[in-house]
């Protein structure tokens, strides 16, 4: 087969560039053997005389035959060459126009579906513009309402406005109504303050009522011998001391020392006087006899006092009202060294179960008092004093009682 | 036709879908893989799958034209055709055409036939010796002339195509010629030996290779000769004696000239008996004159070159042998392909003269068996052979290769129609 291959590719390649000329030549040789057959039929006696001896022109026209029979062989084997070269190239035309269709068909096959797809887009975008109409419909709708909502925003911006006027005017007019209530809050509270202290001059002046009701009423009693009869008189001084303490009159004494809670005192009052009743009764007491007279020694009064008692039941419900016996809680106020002598030495009897208490348990119960109050006590009094100083351990103690259980600004305890 | 509505989600969604479509689309730029355009295939491809046969591997007859010593020419010509594996399925031959072909047809492979011709041409080269007179060559005893080649060197007036491939004056032809015939060749037995040296006779009887020789069935060679008239002991021998002249051979060659073909015979030598063979051979190739006839099964033949020098018409014997390959030993033979219709005659022709110019050209031809005219005949017939075979196996590839192409041609335009 290589012969085969190699006569195609050959012919292939070749390329007939002198084909041209060589037909040309070839026409022009034609023509001139032509000539020669013109001229050989046209010779003379003497010319086909010398033909038929030399043979010349024959020679050359078998000549011309034989070549220009070569020269279309070369003719044809060129054509023939170039015919295959031609169907080499309309094949490879018609190759590449068949890939060409494929490429239209592709080409038509996408611009068919881009078609459909642009109708679709057509058809979406006609939808849309309907829809995007709608929202414009709508959206001028809206416009109208806003310009609507607008126009009242503007009605209720411009009442707005008057209402802050308005509000305005009214806070300036508040403002002036708040200066003249704060003057008058001033004036409420300076009001207040002055009913407060009128009340609390009312409340301590009822108190002091009641006090000297209260002092007047026990030292009648205690007097016409209707309470603490029996008792030694020291021990009814204590008692009575302690009662009239316990009642309005301590109160009093509480309070007349104090100033009015929330405002100032009252021009006119006076100031109370924390001792007032204690002086009363203490004067009353002595007034109304029954002690010793000029200085007695306080041991003394103590064992006479607790040789008054002659029962134990006495001496220890004595000593126990004098303080004795209570549990700290239930007694934190300390009582004074005087009515602590005479709990004291009443409560040694009752404990030590004897009926008198000799001269030197009492002082050593007088300095027991003394002692655990480190606070000085005479030993030697007189009724006076002795009334004068039990009224104000009483007192005292009273106070002390209801200063701890009262708040101060508070309601005043209990009488 | 009014559109019904359509809410913005559908028409979302209708536009993603769009989207995604002309998304893909747009990767479609590379058209669908389809089958390669027929235009656009290799057509060296095609044309090998298509199975052409090479017109080399094309199976042929050869017919060995006659010649004498000019058929040194076909050992060329069988050379180049054993060198192309040229596939010969028979051979018909006459005159010496017919001594090669039992050569080439004895042997086992035409290569093998080839090696065994030149060996005999050789041999008679050999045998001949170198001629008694021959113009003083340039570069060998043959003349300068053989060392030319056939191309169209211009020498004056003429060519290279033109010259002898010996030169030899008319002269020098005069002179060789006695010696020539008296030659080594033409002396009792030598033809008988050189066909028992070079040809399996065996083989031809076998037939593996058919071969036809041409005979013609000669008249009484005593017909019309002085043996009749005249007491002289007849010999045999050639008809050339010198006492013994015999005129049969007059006869034979008006006969042939006048009947021609007709008058000749083909003979398939594996028909023959095994004994006939050598005489059936020997009688083809006996030239009148030099050579004798030959008795064979009592019939008295010649050379079969003087009826039918050409024996093609015996191949349409052979059933499937179309391809016909024609050796002429004639520069100009007068050969008209016409005569053999349904055969496709390749003709291989001698582009010199193979005779010296002269009016003994035609003898000197015959007879000129000397080894520089052998060795030059052979070279020459392998080279025509390449060349002139070459032509029309380059114009046969061509005539394949523009059908190929036309049909190549229209198959592609014609799928230009087809639907895609």
């Amino acid at each position: 087969m290589s012969l085969l291959r190699k006569a195609l590719g050959s012919v292939m390649d070749r390329v007939p560039v002198a084909g041209g000329r060589m037909v040309k030549e070839l026409s022009q040789s034609i023509e001139r053997t032509s000539g020669v057959v013109e001229k050989k039929g046209r010779l003379g006696f003497f010319g086909r005389m010398a033909e038929t001896f030399t043979g010349k022109l024959q020679r050359a026209v078998d000549g011309d035959l034989v070549r220009h029979q070569r020269e279309i062989v070369v003719q044809l084997d060129q054509i023939r060459a170039q015919g295959i070269n031609v169907d080499l190239s309309i094949a490879r035309v018609a190759g590449h126009l068949r890939q060409v269709q494929y490429g239209v068909d592709h080409a038509i096959s996408l611009g068919t579906r881009n078609a459909a797809d642009l109708r679709e887009l057509g058809l979406l975008t006609g939808h849309l513009a309907g829809l995007v109409g709608v929202c414009q419909d709508r959206l001028d709708a809206h416009d109208v309402m806003l310009a609507e909502h607008a126009a009242v925003l503007r009605a209720h911006a411009a009442r707005l406005a008057a209402h802050a006027a308005a509000l305005a005017q009214h806070d300036a007019i508040l403002r002036e109504h708040a200066t003249l209530l704060d003057a008058h809050g001033r004036v409420l509270l300076d009001h207040g303050a002055r009913l407060d202290a009128l009340e609390f001059r009312t409340m301590v002046t009822d108190f002091r009522k009641a006090g000297e009701d209260a002092v007047g009423n026990a030292v009648r009693v205690w007097r016409d011998g209707e309470t603490y009869a029996g008792l030694p008189w020291a021990l009814q001084v204590l008692l009575l001391g302690q009662e009239i303490a316990a009642g309005p009159a301590g109160a009093y004494e509480l309070l007349a020392p104090m100033p009015v809670v929330g405002g100032p005192r009252a021009p006119a009052g006076p100031p109370g006087d924390p001792r007032y009743f204690q002086k009363i009764l203490a004067e009353r007491i002595v007034r109304s006899g029954g002690g010793w007279t000029g200085p007695k020694p306080l041991a003394e009064v103590l064992i006479e006092a607790v040789a008054a008692l002659a029962e134990h039941d006495d001496r220890e419900m004595v000593a126990e009202i004098l303080g004795i016996g209570l549990v700290p809680s239930l007694a934190p106020v300390a009582r004074g060294p005087l009515t602590s002598s005479f709990a004291f030495a009443l409560d040694q009897v009752v404990q030590e179960g004897t009926d008198e208490l000799g001269r030197q348990r009492a002082a050593e119960v007088i300095r027991y008092a003394t002692a655990v109050r480190y606070v000085h006590l005479p030993s030697r009094m007189t009724a006076k004093a002795f009334a004068e100083l039990a009224v104000a351990e009483q007192a005292s103690s009273a106070l002390a009682e209801r200063a701890r259980l009262w708040v101060p600004g508070g309601a005043p305890p209990a009488l | 036709m009014a559109e019904e509505s359509m809410s913005a989600d559908e028409i979302g969604r209708r536009a993603r879908e769009l989207a995604a479509r002309a998304e893909r689309r747009s990767t479609e730029t590379i058209p669908p893989p389809r089958p390669l355009p027929r235009g656009l295939r290799n057509p060296a491809d095609l044309f090998r799958e298509q199975g052409v046969q090479d017109p080399r591997e094309l199976p042929i007859a050869l017919v060995l034209a006659g010649g004498g010593a000019r058929g040194a020419y076909q050992a060329g010509v069988a050379r180049y055709l054993a060198e192309e594996r040229v596939p010969v399925h028979a051979i018909s031959g006459a005159s010496i055409g017919a001594l090669n072909g039992a050569i080439l047809a004895s042997a086992s492979t035409l290569a093998s036939g080839a090696d065994n011709l030149l060996a005999a041409w050789t041999h008679v080269g050999r045998q001949s010796g170198w001629p008694a007179r021959r113009a003083a060559a340039a570069n060998g005893p043959a003349g300068g002339t053989l060392a030319l080649d056939a191309q169209t060197t211009e020498l004056g007036a003429r060519t290279v195509r033109d010259m002898p491939l010996v030169g030899e004056t008319t002269l020098e032809q005069l002179v060789n010629l006695w010696p020539r015939l008296r030659g080594p060749i033409f002396q009792r037995g030598f033809l008988d030996d050189l066909l028992a040296r070079y040809v399996d006779l065996d083989a031809l009887a076998v037939g593996r290779l058919p071969l036809f020789v041409s005979v013609f069935p000669s008249v009484d060679p005593s017909l019309g000769s002085l043996e009749a008239l005249l007491p002289i002991k007849r010999r045999d021998g050639p008809d050339h004696g010198t006492l013994h002249p015999r005129f049969g051979w007059v006869f034979d060659v008006v006969r042939g000239v006048v009947q021609g073909r007709a008058a000749a015979r083909w003979v398939l030598v594996s028909e023959l008996p095994r004994d006939q063979i050598p005489d059936t051979l020997l009688a083809s190739a006996a030239v009148p004159v030099v050579l004798p006839p030959r008795r064979v099964g009592g019939e008295v033949l010649r050379d079969g070159g003087i009826g039918d020098n050409l024996p093609i018409g015996a191949l349409y014997q052979l059933a499937g042998v179309r391809r016909v390959v024609v050796v002429h030993l004639k520069a100009y033979p007068l050969f008209n392909p016409d005569e053999f219709p349904g055969l496709d005659l390749i003709e291989i022709m001698p582009s010199r003269p193979l005779d010296p110019a002269g009016p003994l050209s035609w003898g000197s031809g015959l007879l000129d068996f000397s080894p520089d005219r052998v060795h030059a005949l052979y070279e020459l017939g392998y080279a025509d052979a390449r060349e002139q075979l070459g032509r029309v196996w380059r114009h046969e590839a061509v005539e394949l290769v523009a059908g190929f192409t036309s049909e190549f041609r229209r198959d592609a335009v014609a799928e230009l129609d087809e639907p895609r």
